[in-house]
């Protein structure tokens, strides 16, 4: 009896010791996860991203590191995930950095990005996924980046750009326009059918798409197939072309479930097929193409699993965050499709049951409150705090105290742009006067001091948003030109001390002469 | 009068001295201005960057850059260089370093898994010939097998940075390219 109960305690710490490294579910393989398991799998990989930042679980998930990543692929793809899976997490902050990341970008050089269109077009899905419009982006609203990244895609010569990096660019494209089923303005330079046979016209022999080559390649196949599925019931040729890359797909996926790109089985190219296939409606869990030895690409996916959560991108290999964002997406996509919403990266908002989720959250009273708090002399950290208090001030028409709120956050706002613009200049004017090191001279002294001086006069918060080698650089050209001064001062020092030595040696000289003569004169 | 004249070439002798040799700093001071010089027992690594690739297919460039005549005729951006390896230096320390040092605009992009990824270098940016190019990165001859920011170098290593116009999607640089 005392046996059998100690076994017993001694498998529920073992179970507790499970739960607490983060194993969560013991699942047999090819059975179906329920939409709660989904669930868990898509938190579990936002917690472990949170700890990436450095947050704590108590912590709000899109900390001060996080935001810094509003617009890039590194940051991205988790705001439009938690937006998709309709989780509570608030993300007024990345959506105002954003936004304010990308007016910055359009002030200085007059787009977003000039090689690269999917920039844009994964702002967009971003965008929208945190409820925010992507064709009126900015306090004045007058960025449209469905105009710049899609319908009127140029470089900086003018040359449409689209296609810059092969499919990729009218792959995205396609799916950036059909978020919304935005219609094409007058006189765009590229259209919805333009953009369409660009992506069936890169189709390759075999069926599915490349990049480069003639040998069909799991991901841009998959993404290819998620921008084409919504023309499939209206256009037989687009029908037909599925059809051949999910052949493809079928013939491509691995024995054990999974997919592989560069001859390895890896986390993206599963989660790719595994988004395409609930695009399509396909039953990944069913559908016989799809189903490898009784293993499936979810069973695939879930092998790369982590104990903490997060996903490696190989077997047996560490967490990595790219593969851990494209399994989100994965989960997400499944879990819509479990309950019946409008896949992933159909945004439109008619969905069953899902309310849609508010950009911004009417300005109150606690934000009023929060306005007033602020200190007067503010740093960076205080950045997405004003951006989200101004753009929840302009989405609320009427607010009492409008007039106080709207001085105190525009004025805060133009400090902390004047904070970041001379941060942007001390940069690269330490660029342009500290090299090369050796050319460096007393000429310079000025120069380097005054740079010197405007770094000190930054607050140390705000220091270190400056890049570590400028920084270094600068105590470095300034202590050089310390010394050049120093030697030259003590050299002059020297000189002079020689100078007057040599006048009284010579006015010696002449005196003791002067004393000789002056005794013969007198005989 | 001997005495005078003797003890005025001392003085002078002294004062030559302290002139052309003595620098008189705070270690910290020397530690900073000193960091990058090679000695005999410094550690370095070497460094190239070229644009060969690109030239050879002037066909497929960026139409504004070819005109704008920035790029190097003889494909070398950054001659052989040798520069002194400092704790932890990866590849990527060393390649901003002799950039700036350089005054060679360079732009980088961090991406998803912490990586760093050169976008563009001396003006030549990825994509600008063709929808397969960009920079890529080899030691000692062996492909960049991760981003460059986590390769740490030991001495004599030789860095290599050469333009490509036929990378694949993630391949060549870690953590670059794709969506």
């Amino acid at each position: 009896m005392r046996r059998v109960l100690r076994s017993c305690i001694s498998i529920l710490l073992v179970l507790l010791l499970f739960l607490q490294t983060g194993v969560i579910f013991a699942r047999a393989e090819s059975e179906r996860p329920s939409s709660k398991e989904l669930q868990s799998v898509a938190t579990a990989i936002l917690e472990r991203k949170k700890a990436e930042h450095g947050a704590t679980p108590t912590d709000l998930f899109f900390n001060a590191s996080f935001l810094q990543t509003a617009g890039s692929t590194a940051g991205d793809w988790y705001p439009f995930a938690i937006g998709r899976l309709a989780l509570e997490t608030s993300t007024e902050e990345y959506l105002a950095v954003l936004y304010d990341n990308i007016e910055k970008a359009y002030h200085k050089d007059g787009v977003l990005d000039a090689t690269k269109a999917t920039e844009y077009h994964r702002m967009i899905l971003a965008i929208l996924a945190m409820g925010g419009d992507p064709t009126h982006v900015g306090i004045d609203r007058s960025i449209d980046l469905l105009r710049d990244g899609v319908w009127n895609c140029v470089d900086k010569s003018g040359t449409p750009s689209l296609g810059k990096q092969g499919v990729n660019g009218y792959i995205w494209g396609l799916l950036a326009i059909d978020s919304m089923q935005y219609e094409a303005p007058d006189g765009a330079m590229y259209t919805r059918d333009m953009i369409l046979s660009e992506v069936l016209s890169a189709e390759l022999p075999r069926g599915g798409w490349a990049l480069s080559g003639s040998v069909a390649d799991v991901d841009v196949t998959a993404m290819a197939i998620q921008a084409l599925a919504p023309y499939r019931d209206v256009r037989a040729d687009v029908k037909d072309a599925i059809d051949r890359a999910l052949n493809r797909l079928s013939e491509l996926q691995d024995a054990d479930g999974g997919f592989s790109a560069w001859g390895r089985s890896n986390a993206g190219s599963v989660s790719q097929v595994l988004i395409a296939l609930c695009t399509l409606g396909i039953d990944p869990f069913t559908d016989a193409r799809f189903v490898k030895n009784g293993s499936t690409a979810y069973d695939a996916m879930m092998r790369f699993q982590l104990q903490d959560g997060g996903f490696s991108d190989s077997v047996g290999g560490s967490y990595n965050s790219r593969a851990s964002e494209q399994t989100l997406c994965a989960v997400t996509a499944l879990w819509r499709m479990q309950n019946g919403m409008r896949c992933l990266y159909d945004l439109r908002p008619d969905d069953l049951g899902e309310t849609p989720k508010v950009a911004f959250s009417a300005f109150d009273a606690k934000s009023m409150a929060e306005t007033r708090a602020l200190p007067t002399e503010l740093t960076l950290e205080h950045r997405p705090t004003v951006l989200r208090l101004l753009y929840q001030l302009s989405a609320t028409p009427d607010v009492s105290g409008r007039e106080e709120a709207e001085r105190i956050l525009l004025s805060a706002k133009a400090q902390i742009d004047a904070i970041i613009l001379e941060l942007e200049r001390l940069e690269s004017e330490i660029a342009a006067v500290l090299y090369p090191f050796d050319a460096l001279n007393l000429r310079d002294y000025g120069e380097v001091k005054a740079l010197y001086q405007r770094y000190e006069a930054l607050s140390v918060s705000n220091r270190a948003f400056l890049s570590d080698s400028a920084a270094e650089d600068l105590l470095r050209a300034k202590a050089q030109l310390q010394t050049e001064l120093r030697a030259t001062l003590i050299g002059a020092g020297c000189g002079l001390v020689v100078l007057c030595l040599l006048l009284y040696i010579v006015f010696h000289i002449r005196h003791r002469r002067r004393a000789q003569q002056l005794p013969e004169s007198d005989e | 009068m001997k005495k005078d004249l003797f003890v005025a070439f001392v003085i002078l002798f002294v004062v030559i001295l302290i002139f052309s040799g003595v620098e008189i700093q705070s270690v910290d001071e020397y530690y900073l201005t000193h960091l990058d010089d090679i000695r005999e027992d410094s550690e370095t690594v070497f460094l190239t960057v070229r644009c060969d690739e690109a030239l050879e297919h002037i066909g497929q460039m960026n139409v504004e850059l070819l005109a704008s005549g920035l790029l190097p005729s003889n494909g070398v951006i950054l001659a052989r260089t040798e520069y002194v390896l400092r704790e932890g230096d990866s590849v990527y320390e060393i390649l901003d370093r002799a950039m700036r040092h350089n005054r060679i605009p360079t732009e980088y992009v961090y991406s998803s898994d912490g990586g760093v990824y050169v976008k563009g270098m001396g003006h030549l940016y990825e994509y600008d010939c063709g929808p397969l190019s960009g920079w890529s990165f080899s030691v000692n001859g062996e492909p960049a097998q991760s981003s460059c920011n986590r390769l740490e170098l030991s001495d004599g290593d030789e860095i290599v940075w050469s333009y490509t116009c036929s990378l694949g999607l993630f391949s060549a640089q870690e953590g670059g390219g794709g969506q």
